[in-house]
């Protein structure tokens, strides 16, 4: 019996201590802010880089006049954080902007009505308005931009940069009431040789041309009318300036020869292939070429006239562009149009005109 | 003899009752003398500071009771000598900074990956995100199109990421990198190599420009503390 109510004792005792430990649990000795970090632009070493720190105040902090909020940077961060000033930084309490000193007016210190920034080594000391207010309430989001992206009257232009790559750079956040080694909160960034990943790839050139046909037969000319025959031109191009497709006579002046090998056909001498008239010409159906444009090429066949000029425009047997695009094209077709007339002096016969198509890509 | 044994037994458990009691707020941080000042201190039994081996490395300590995070409308704590003793930590790695697609076919995607891992100890994990400045272009003008139907398609011009791991933020899509950062990896709580792999896409169509594309993305890991 004795021994049942020793161990009901032992047991019952370690129950109450276990009930006081739970009850009285330790907390932290010191205030302490919470969701707390850095998102910064870079992370390499050695580069510029915006911070943008961000806490919750802790639920009994406010912040009043003359109070400050202290970022202290390792050690390893340059001293004077690279010149930034309070133009350089933005305070903002639950988004709404705090207003803050400039250079020009208050050398960065604190006024009535305005937060200074100071930086003296690795310590950033934002300094609340010294007129009595409460500045920023307990609970808060505080967010606190540095660098380029700072925009409170004046847009940031200096960026700290980043220390030697290392892990575990710490950065305290401060302030009034705290010793300094008791701060309102850490946090921690990484600082890595290289940050970016850099991404490469390569597209091949690629390039088809084609001619539907080799031939292209005009038919008897006739008196009172135009006869037309075309050939399609056909290109493929993935060149990033598209390409152009010209066309080139044999010679300079180069006109319909007969097969005696001493009369021709004149080429036209404008911009039109008229009946009754002896003239040969080519036209085309895009826009924006040498060649004049005839956008129906066969409905120009047995009628009175189709827009078609010399395949050696300036008569230098330069060859004269016929169809073009300006970027990648897929099977890019342009119809080529022969027009050719006869007059009623024409000699009798066979003839024949070879010409060339070129198509170029510009990659 | 027993009742020696007894009593010395019921004395310790008074005495740590006692201890228990004792322990204020601030009477746990504040050890201090002349030259130090010890933020904390801890009863426990045991623990130590190097136990490791080829897969894990472990800080730990032994007997103490409660430990852990406790918070609610007005307080937050983190309870226990490991907690409070853990200065903050944050380390990132990107297995490779180069990814390279080689030459693009109509007839084909092409991928390549590279993996970001992230420890720390912050209370609320961490977040990584990825951005760029420009699309994958060239030196003129031409770009390789952002993937917008969430599929990189042999055949169309697209471009994207798409995240695998339990922390990837891109893992149900092939995404667009944009110029205003996204999340590709986070974790809710402190973690130990948080493994994520981005997975880089590209295809084209007949029509993409010629020539030799290039961009530079931006990987930011950022701790919650």
């Amino acid at each position: 019996m004795k021994r049942k109510s020793l161990f009901k004792k032992i047991v019952g005792g370690t129950l109450v201590s276990l009930i006081l430990m739970l009850a009285f649990p330790s907390v932290p000795a010191h205030a302490t802010h919470t969701s707390i970090k850095d998102t910064m632009s870079r992370l390499k070493t050695g580069v510029g880089s915006n911070h943008e720190i961000q806490f919750t105040l802790d639920a009994s902090t406010n912040i009043i006049e003359d109070e400050t909020i202290i970022i202290t940077f390792a050690a390893s961060w340059t001293d004077g954080l690279n010149s930034i000033d309070c133009e350089d930084i933005d305070i903002m309490d639950d988004a709404t902007q705090e207003d803050i000193a400039e250079v020009a007016v208050e050398a960065c210190a604190a006024t009535a009505t305005e937060w200074g920034a100071i930086v003296a080594g690795d310590v950033l000391t934002l300094t609340a308005p010294s007129g009595a207010s409460t500045y920023i309430d307990a609970s808060s989001v505080v967010t606190i931009k540095i660098g380029t992206n700072a925009t409170e009257e004046h847009t940031g232009d200096t960026q700290i940069v980043n220390p030697a790559a290392g892990n575990d750079l710490a950065i305290t956040i401060g302030g009034t009431g705290d010793s300094g080694t008791d701060p309102d909160g850490q946090l921690a960034v990484s600082i890595i040789a290289e940050d970016q990943v850099t991404v490469t790839a390569t597209v091949l050139p690629s390039f088809t041309f084609t001619i539907s046909s080799s031939t292209c037969a005009l038919g008897d000319l006739t008196l009172g009318t135009v006869q037309t025959c075309n050939v399609t031109l056909t290109t493929t191009t993935n060149a990033v300036s598209g390409y152009t497709t010209t066309v080139v006579g044999t010679a300079a002046g180069a006109e319909m020869v007969h097969s005696n090998l001493t009369d021709d056909i004149d080429n036209a001498t404008g911009v039109e292939v008229n009946a009754n008239s002896e003239e040969f010409g080519i036209g085309t159906s895009d826009s924006g070429v040498d060649i004049v444009q005839e956008s129906d090429c066969a409905g120009a066949d047995g009628g009175a006239a189709a827009d078609a000029e010399s395949i050696d425009t300036n008569g230098d047997n330069v060859a004269a562009s016929v169809a073009s695009a300006a970027g990648p094209v897929a099977a890019d077709a342009t119809i080529a149009c022969f027009a050719a007339s006869a007059a009623a002096t024409t000699v009798a016969g066979q003839y024949t005109s070879t010409v060339t198509f070129i198509s170029t890509g510009t990659f | 003899m027993k009742n020696i044994f007894i009593k010395v037994i019921i004395i310790t458990f008074v005495f740590i009752s006692l201890i228990a009691f004792w322990r204020t707020p601030v009477s746990l941080a504040l050890m201090n003398s002349e030259s130090y000042i010890n933020w904390m201190d801890s009863l426990n039994f045991g623990g130590e500071e190097t136990s490791s081996s080829t897969n894990y490395q472990l800080q730990d300590t032994a007997g103490e009771i409660g430990t852990g995070e406790i918070s609610s409308t007005n307080y937050a704590g983190l309870i226990g000598f490991r907690q409070a003793e853990a200065d903050p930590k944050m380390t990132f790695a990107i297995s490779d900074t180069s990814v390279d697609f080689g030459t693009l076919s109509t007839s084909s995607v092409s991928s390549d990956s590279i993996t970001i891992t992230s420890t720390t100890n912050a209370v609320d994990g961490y977040v990584t995100t990825i951005y760029e400045t420009e699309n994958l272009k060239t030196g003129g003008s031409a770009d390789i199109d952002d993937v917008a139907d969430g599929t990189v398609t042999a055949g169309s011009e697209e471009y994207g990421i798409r995240t695998s791991g339990t922390d990837g933020q891109m893992n149900g899509a092939d995404t667009a990198i944009t110029v205003s950062p996204q999340a590709v990896a986070s974790h809710a709580s402190w973690i130990n190599g948080s493994v994520v792999t981005i997975t880089f896409k590209a295809a084209i169509s007949s029509l993409t420009s010629a020539g030799a594309y290039a961009h530079n993305v931006t990987l930011i890991s950022t701790g919650r503390f």
